[in-house]
């Protein structure tokens, strides 16, 4: 625990923190490069097959190769992430809090000393500050924080209680600045205590090392790979649990440390984790997701088909049969309706795969979730190569029944960008929340629909978030990104961009009720990387009128930038779904044109 | 993996591959060496200035330089010396013991090494 007097934090040069990290991180760098040396010079070079060819090469290169793998994971685990990380996190830490103390000294000194040990420190009045008190030589700022005027001082009596109120004001003083000691020695604690148990833990339950050469070796290598294996699927469960604090960055960086082997066994014992989860590159998800979406379809058949048998004969019998002999009529029938709901969302998003993008480009099944509404993540064109990358969120009503239309806007958006040229663009439909199911002031029998409320892009905003962070994670070199957001959708995009500093570089909402934000500045990618339209015409504008849903980007005072969209749409309602459509008379459609540019980055 | 039949070996490769792996044992040894001495001055100068993360950093500091590292650089000894008896006569990794590399490795080829890390296993 830490002991850490104020004087030890006034007097310790924490540079040697980030000084010794440094050397840590040459330290990681440098052992690293003699792993890759038994990888690339022994195992592939001198130890090649054309050189060494046995059984017992094959296990002679398998242990180089696990030796280096142990290690590049050991170095990974303990050096850089437990040791030179927290050096860093404890320099950042305990600077900042030096650095606090330093400014509470500059203000105490020669009025106030500091007293105590390092469990209760406190400010006192020096000796010199009660002096001049005495003698009336203080301070404009004390005098009038006492309420103590020149005039007081002209009668004995006025100058005594003068003093005595100058005393009383001066350890009142005091007392604020040993809170603000306190509060600076307490962070500085916990930083010590926190930076110690993390270095600590590095001894809590090592991975097992591979075994040496030797008597029962084919035993204990054995041991050794199932533990290893048994330790990657620990890691993912806690990496796909919701209590996992781990940032999608994070998984990508633990992803990329596997071998193919290890991945390929973490896939097939758990594809629905490794489907899901934000930082695994969008190819592996895609082939992980389409697996997962095949199964799904006949296993949900062959549910349904044993709960319809087990009915039936609950019906002709009047008792219970089976498998689900405990369970009443009721709760059969609503796992059939569940059961039907996933099956028709399964089989709607399977049909939308299957006809592709109108685009051409291919498909990439990122997520999905086929329970109540259904959920989905789709792409068109691989968002972890491509130049340019777009996020698509929808707004109301949207959902897996719709999914065939959704991909099909997302193809629009594609195929514009790729048309403007400036490098190749993928677009993702990100429907990875619940959507609102209505706008119209009939939902729930009342005045209230589900869009006018603030709730569902709250609960989306970290999803978002973490799909974005997962993006620039997975991305080959620097990526650049587009959130796009329509109708509620767009309220989605800006209550994460406010919330988080999302990894985007700009904003485009087009019919939007509002960003839940009163300005442009208020969304992390900054004002002037925010482009917002609406047509007219457009039913949305009831909406913005309300401001349930924060101010109108397209307003005079939002401090962002707008661009014309073109009214298409015989009513208000059509409008608001029209802006991707074609425009009349072969006339182009400003807003698609200009989202494109916007995409491409070829709009200033 | 190879056929049990097939067996082809270019023993100065395998000597090669020994070398490279002594190197990077001697290499990794010599690294950690390093770090584990500045980290100890790190640690005590923070010791002294009561901050738990002193000790800790000790702690952490034995555990990477002592238990994981050597373990490593052990492993990759074990191993090159595995290698060398190969280059020299036929043994089963099963059948590896502490005296082979020692008895049957040639010598003039790794001067002044001791089987110490044959020798970490015992002749079952």
């Amino acid at each position: 625990m830490s002991d850490m007097h104020w004087k030890d934090l006034k007097e310790t040069d924490f540079g040697v923190l980030k000084t010794l990290a440094d050397q840590w991180g040459s330290y990681i760098g440098e052992v690293t490069a003699q792993a890759e040396i038994i990888t690339e010079d022994v195992v592939k070079k001198h130890l090649s097959v054309e050189n060494f060819e046995s059984e017992t090469a094959d296990d002679v290169r398998h242990q180089a190769d696990l030796l280096a793998d142990s290690l590049q994971d050991d170095l990974h685990e303990y050096a850089m992430v437990k040791i030179k990380a927290t050096l860093e996190d404890a320099h950042d830490e305990l600077v900042e809090c030096q650095a606090q103390l330093f400014d509470l000294i500059d203000v105490v000194t020669g009025e106030y000393r500091f007293e105590g040990g390092s469990s209760d420190p406190y400010v006192v009045v020096s000796d010199g500050h009660y002096e001049r008190i005495a003698a009336l030589d203080v301070t404009a700022a004390l005098m009038e924080r006492a309420g103590v005027d020149q005039s007081d001082f002209a009668s004995d009596f006025g100058q005594n209680e003068s003093r005595e109120r100058l005393i009383q004001t001066a350890e009142t003083i005091a007392g604020e600045l040993t809170e603000v000691l306190k509060a600076i020695m307490t962070r500085a604690h916990n930083s010590d205590d926190e930076a110690a148990a993390v270095l600590k833990s590095v001894v809590d339950t090592p991975a097992e090392q591979p075994p040496p050469l030797g008597a029962t070796y084919d035993d204990l290598i054995e041991e050794y790979e199932k533990a290893d294996a048994e330790r990657n699927r620990d890691f993912l469960y806690a990496l796909a649990s919701d209590e996992s604090e781990a940032t999608a960055g994070g998984v990508n960086d633990w992803w990329a440390s596997l071998t193919d082997e290890e991945r390929t066994a973490l896939i097939d014992s758990h594809p629905e984790l490794v489907g899901g989860l934000d930082g695994i590159p969008s190819d592996t998800r895609d082939s992980v997701n389409r697996d997962l979406l095949d199964a799904s379809i006949p296993n949900l058949e062959d549910k349904i088909s044993a709960l319809e048998t087990q009915i039936a004969l609950m019906e002709e019998g009047g008792s219970p049969y089976g498998s689900y002999e405990n369970a009443d009529m009721v709760e059969l029938q609503a796992d059939l309706a569940e059961a039907r709901a996933r099956l028709d969302n399964a089989e709607a998003l399977q049909a939308a795969l299957a006809n592709g993008s109108d685009s051409g480009a291919p498909l990439l099944l990122v997520d999905f979730d086929l329970s109540e509404d259904g959920n989905a993540v789709v792409s068109v064109g691989n968002p972890d190569t491509a130049e340019h990358t777009a996020v698509y969120v929808p707004g109301t009503t949207s959902d897996m029944q719709g999914i065939d239309g959704l991909i099909s806007d997302v193809s629009v958006m594609q195929y514009d960008a790729d048309k403007a040229g400036n490098g190749e663009t993928a677009v993702t439909l990100w429907l990875d929340y619940d959507a609102p199911d209505g706008a119209y002031p009939t939902h729930n029998g009342g005045v209230d629909p589900e869009a006018w409320h603030t709730d569902q892009a709250l609960e989306a905003r970290s999803g978002l978030n973490s799909y974005l962070e997962g993006l620039s994670a997975t991305h080959d070199g620097e990526s650049h990104t587009t959130v796009l957001g329509h109708s509620y959708g767009s309220a989605v995009v800006g209550a994460t961009a406010a919330e988080y500093q999302i990894d985007a570089d700009q904003i485009i909402d087009f019919a939007s009720p509002g960003l839940m934000v009163e300005t442009a500045d208020e969304l992390s990618v900054g004002g002037d990387d925010v482009w917002s339209t609406r047509a007219e015409g457009d039913v949305i504008n009831a909406a913005v009128l309300t401001g349930a849903l924060g101010a109108d980007p397209t307003g005079e005072y939002y401090g962002g930038n707008t661009f014309d969209a073109d009214t298409i749409g015989g009513n208000s309602i059509d409008i608001h779904s029209g802006y991707l459509k074609e425009n009349a008379d072969d006339e182009p459609n400003r807003a698609r044109t200009t989202m494109a540019e916007i995409i491409t980055g070829q709009k200033d | 993996m190879s056929g049990a039949d097939v067996f082809t070996m270019a023993p100065e490769k395998v000597h090669e591959a020994v070398e490279v792996l002594f190197g990077v044992e001697a290499e990794v040894d010599n690294l950690t060496t390093g770090i584990q001495t500045d980290t100890e001055g790190v640690a005590s100068v923070l010791a002294d200035a009561q901050c738990a993360i002193g000790e800790a950093l000790k702690t952490a500091s034995d555990f990477w330089c002592v238990q994981r590292t050597m373990g490593f650089t052990g492993l990759v000894g074990n191993l090159g010396e595995y290698l060398a008896v190969c280059a020299e006569q036929a043994v089963e990794i099963d059948d590896f013991t502490a005296h082979d590399f020692a008895t049957l490795a040639d010598h003039d080829r790794y001067p002044g090494r001791a089987a110490e890390n044959a020798s970490a296993r015992p002749d079952w």
